[in-house]
């Protein structure tokens, strides 16, 4: 018998999962409420924000060096002014796109984390591919390098395009990444254009750099860390909010070099490359 | 319009998610995978989320596909 | 002390990990000073962060300009202070092992190794719980690929199994945040504790179930243990001692962190839970299963790396069964025996690997005459063990002994913990029993060459056997920190108010 082979774990596994599974029947058999939410919850004031009216550090630093009485800031108060496209200046963070300013504003730290968490696959990915040969693929065809050679520059436009506009438009970094990695697949694939990984990470390393290089100025200009310490301009033209216009910037450039370098790798390893 | 063009997506979604896992053939049933993220992702648009849409399509109906396909390429390509 | 030094823990080690990857390229040697150097860096400002939490109590960090709840925020309590200092120092050990050989893949492997301690570093500070569920991402990824550098067959296996046992528990984990984001409008963890009281029943029920069984997974608690047994025998030395030692401490806090402080409610001596069934019996029951389990499979394997992970599986399930009776004295206990785990477990692998060191089969026969070949480490590998065991005066043995006075104060199943620690200690003895004595069997027939030890081995070695030896011969030293540790776990009203300043909190 090998010691790997615990068949008695696997029935108590399955045991232990189908009492998990009865104990979440269990609430349907009983009387309750359902899936509902309370009373107390359904007012939009006890759910979030009720505690805080206040958003900036620097903002709550003055009140409390003033007095200790946060009870008049407690009421959400209906401070958001109307806002016009090509006229509002100076607004909180200046993006016309509201999804932008979540997930690069109000929770930059955790796209810092899903950035990493493609830049660790793919290292990864190279750190167990780099021991192994590959196979190669067979030519290709006339009509396949005709439609590559066509296709490769528009898409490429296209992803350069999506990530500019990722405060405007819905898009962003990653899809435009995505789509930029494609064209790299397609010009590999179609017209065996062999671009160099060592550079391509060179490229994707840099810009993850200068990501946390930006993040970490806030500190010194905002007094936190990923603060907005760049102005943002006015509503809707394109040059406005900068520092989520740079960061997804390089964002693009960084998961469509990461994302090049793992299909690469795929493809034919790393070992047509020196390192 | 709208909910009937919901119901066939709805429909389309399970029928090609039962075939990629009931496939013999790892590229049938990867290419249905591909169809399905597709599918999702016109799901995502009607819903208003023009955002996640173009993740999806970018990201689950062209890339995952490739490395997926890569990866049947080492391997066998029949199920057993 | 400026109160934005937390999150340089974090941005740091990523940062260098980037140039870790740049300056690699151009000399290996590069990348391994950036390593050392950030963990050194590390280490001081943990120590500076710790003097401030002792003085001014909770330290909010604000990320991005928004106050929480609308931002993210780090918070670093006593608690997490304290696991962070042990965890950089196991980490500095594992770290200088990892320096001390040569890899053609040096610059990758110490970016990853940076990456690693970035995100323990976010799971132990973070206030956030979508955060938390990028960092324990960043954290498993960065487990599977350390897992699987050994390129054997094994390994890759050790780390396939991995890699599906953390991506279920994270699909669960997604699921059950969710629900939460659903119902309450909120990812801040103090918000969150305050609120989820007045969910509904069924809602309460989900949630929790959701979030149990997804840290199962990373517990390395009973049904989810298979993994261990490749990815401990199939991996690397300094692997051995991150996954020992790292991952128990992180996964420990993370179920500090939710099932006490969010879900639980802190009275006077014991927590409760609001829910409609009895939590604390499935606990019990779990955990219990746990410890017996892993400690058969110990007793039952021949492979001494897959012997030291299953004995740590069980010793953490018993740190979490003793957590988990709710009770002060209980928690007490919990804290003294995962500090004796945390130092001795990294201890145990390090001497055992230098112990068979030339052996072909790393089995239970190469112990043999162990103590003429590796005298040093022999001694090393006793003290280990007996820390580990609960040798009286260590801090495991206090630990034990406190969770023995907590079993028979009232409880209707007090004599089920009795029952499994019993069981557990005495299993324990034998298996490590039997490898200490198969060091001083004599062989007089084959001459014996007595192997050279490496420096960074024979450093890392006596600083961990001297932190476990200061840890035992000054018990108040020792009891001080276990008990603000304690307090600090029961003090849920202060979490609360640390992060959300002007919140209100009704002390049940």
């Amino acid at each position: 018998m090998r010691e790997s082979d615990f068949n008695v774990g696997k029935f108590f596994a399955f045991l232990f999962v189908l009492i998990l599974f009865l104990f979440m029947l269990s609430p349907l058999f009983e009387e309750g409420d359902g899936a509902k939410i309370d009373k107390n919850l359904s007012d939009i004031k006890n759910r979030v924000s009720y505690f805080h009216s206040l958003k900036s550090v620097k903002e709550i630093e003055r009140i409390l060096s003033d007095n200790n009485d946060f009870s008049k800031y407690r009421e959400i108060t209906d401070s958001a002014k109307t806002v016009i496209f090509g006229e509002s200046k100076d607004l909180e963070n200046g993006t016309a796109n509201l999804v932008t300013s979540i997930v690069l504003d109000y929770r930059g730290f955790d796209t810092l984390g899903e950035l990493i968490v493609l830049f660790i696959s793919i290292l990864g990915l190279t750190i167990i591919l780099s021991t192994l040969s590959f196979a190669k693929f067979e030519e290709p065809s006339f009509l396949q390098i005709t439609g590559v050679k066509f296709v490769t520059p528009f898409m490429i436009l296209v992803g350069i395009y999506i990530f500019l506009h990722g405060h405007l438009s819905p898009g962003g970094g990653f899809p435009a990444g995505a789509i930029i990695a494609t064209a790299t697949l397609f010009s590999l694939i179609g017209c065996k254009f062999n671009y160099r990984v060592s550079n391509l990470k060179f490229i994707e390393s840099n810009a993850g750099f200068f990501v946390i290089l930006l993040a970490t100025l806030g500190l010194y200009f905002t007094g936190s860390f990923f603060g907005n310490y760049l102005p943002t301009g006015i509503v809707g033209k394109l040059y406005s909010s900068s520092l989520i216009l740079i960061i997804y910037s390089l964002v693009g450039l960084k998961v469509g070099a990461e994302l090049s370098v793992g299909i690469k790798t795929l493809y034919n390893g790393e070992k047509d490359d020196d390192r | 319009m709208i909910f009937w063009i919901f119901i066939f997506i709805f429909i389309l979604s399970i029928i090609s998610s039962i075939v990629s896992i009931t496939a013999k053939d790892l590229l049938y049933s990867v290419l249905s995978l591909s169809l399905l993220s597709l599918l999702t992702s016109i799901l995502f648009f009607i819903l208003n989320a023009p955002d996640v849409a173009i993740t999806e399509a970018a990201v689950g109906a062209a890339l995952t596909t490739v490395i997926f396909i890569f990866g049947i390429r080492r391997t066998e390509r029949e199920d057993k | 002390m400026n109160y934005n030094l937390p999150v340089l823990l974090i941005a740091i080690p990523i940062l260098f990990s980037f140039l870790s990857l740049i300056l690699g390229s151009f000399n290996k040697i590069l990348s391994k000073i950036i390593l050392i150097s950030v963990i050194i860096f590390n280490i001081i400002s943990g120590i500076c962060i710790y003097n401030s939490v002792l003085k001014n109590g909770n330290i909010l960090t604000v990320i991005g300009n928004y106050l929480p709840p609308f931002g993210i925020n780090l918070i670093s309590t006593y608690t997490s202070i304290s696991f962070l200092i042990l965890l950089y120092i196991v980490f500095l050990v594992a770290s200088l092992i990892f320096v001390s050989k040569n890899d053609d893949r040096a610059d990758k492997i110490s970016s990853v190794l940076l990456l690693y301690l970035a995100s323990s570093t976010g799971i132990l500070l973070t206030g956030d719980i979508f955060n938390l569920f990028v960092f324990i991402e960043i954290f498993s990824i960065s487990n599977i690929i350390l897992i699987s550098i050994k390129d054997k067959k094994l390994s890759i296996k050790g780390s396939l199994k991995y890699l599906i046992i953390t991506s279920i528990g994270a699909s669960l984990y997604l699921f059950g945040i969710g629900f939460l984001y659903g119902i309450l409008g909120t990812l801040n963890l103090s918000e969150i504790s305050l609120n989820f009281d007045n969910i509904s029943y069924f809602s309460k029920v989900f949630i929790f179930l959701f979030f149990l069984g997804s840290i199962m997974a990373e517990l390395e608690v009973f049904p989810f243990n298979f993994w261990i047994s490749d990815s401990y025998a199939g991996s690397k030395n300094y692997v051995n001692i991150l996954l020992s030692g790292l991952s128990s401490i992180v996964a420990l806090y993370i179920f500090i962190r939710l099932f006490l402080t969010v879900f639980g409610y802190p009275t006077f001596i014991s927590f409760s839970y609001s829910l409609p069934f009895n939590v604390k019996t499935l606990f019990l029951t779990i955990f219990g299963l746990s410890v017996i389990v892993n400690e058969l499979a110990a007793l039952s394997s021949k492979n001494v790396k897959r012997i030291l992970g299953f004995s740590s599986a069980s010793s953490l399930s018993l740190i979490l069964l003793s957590l988990s009776t709710g009770l002060k004295n209980g928690v007490m206990a919990a804290m003294l025996i995962a500090i004796s785990v945390i130092i001795s477990k990294p201890l145990l692998f390090l001497s055992s690997h230098q112990i068979m060191k030339g052996k072909g089969e790393k089995n239970l026969n190469s112990f043999i005459d162990g103590f003429r070949r590796n005298p040093l480490f022999s001694i090393l590998f006793i003290i280990g063990v007996f820390t580990l065991v609960g040798f009286p005066l260590t801090p495991s043995f206090w630990g034990k002994f406190l969770l023995f006075i907590s079993a028979t104060e009232k409880i209707s199943y007090t004599t089920l913990i009795l029952v499994i620690v019993v069981f557990s200690i005495t299993i324990e003895l034998f298996y490590y029993f039997r490898l200490m004595h198969k060091l001083f069997i004599k062989d007089e027939n084959i001459k014996v060459e007595k192997t050279k030890n490496n420096f960074v081995y024979i450093f890392s070695g006596i600083l961990l056997a001297s932190i476990i030896i200061f840890f035992s011969v000054k018990p108040y030293f020792t009891q001080n920190i276990v008990e603000k540790t304690t307090e600090d776990i029961f003090d849920k009203s202060g979490y609360i108010k640390s992060c959300l300043k002007s919140g209100e909190i009704d002390d049940r």
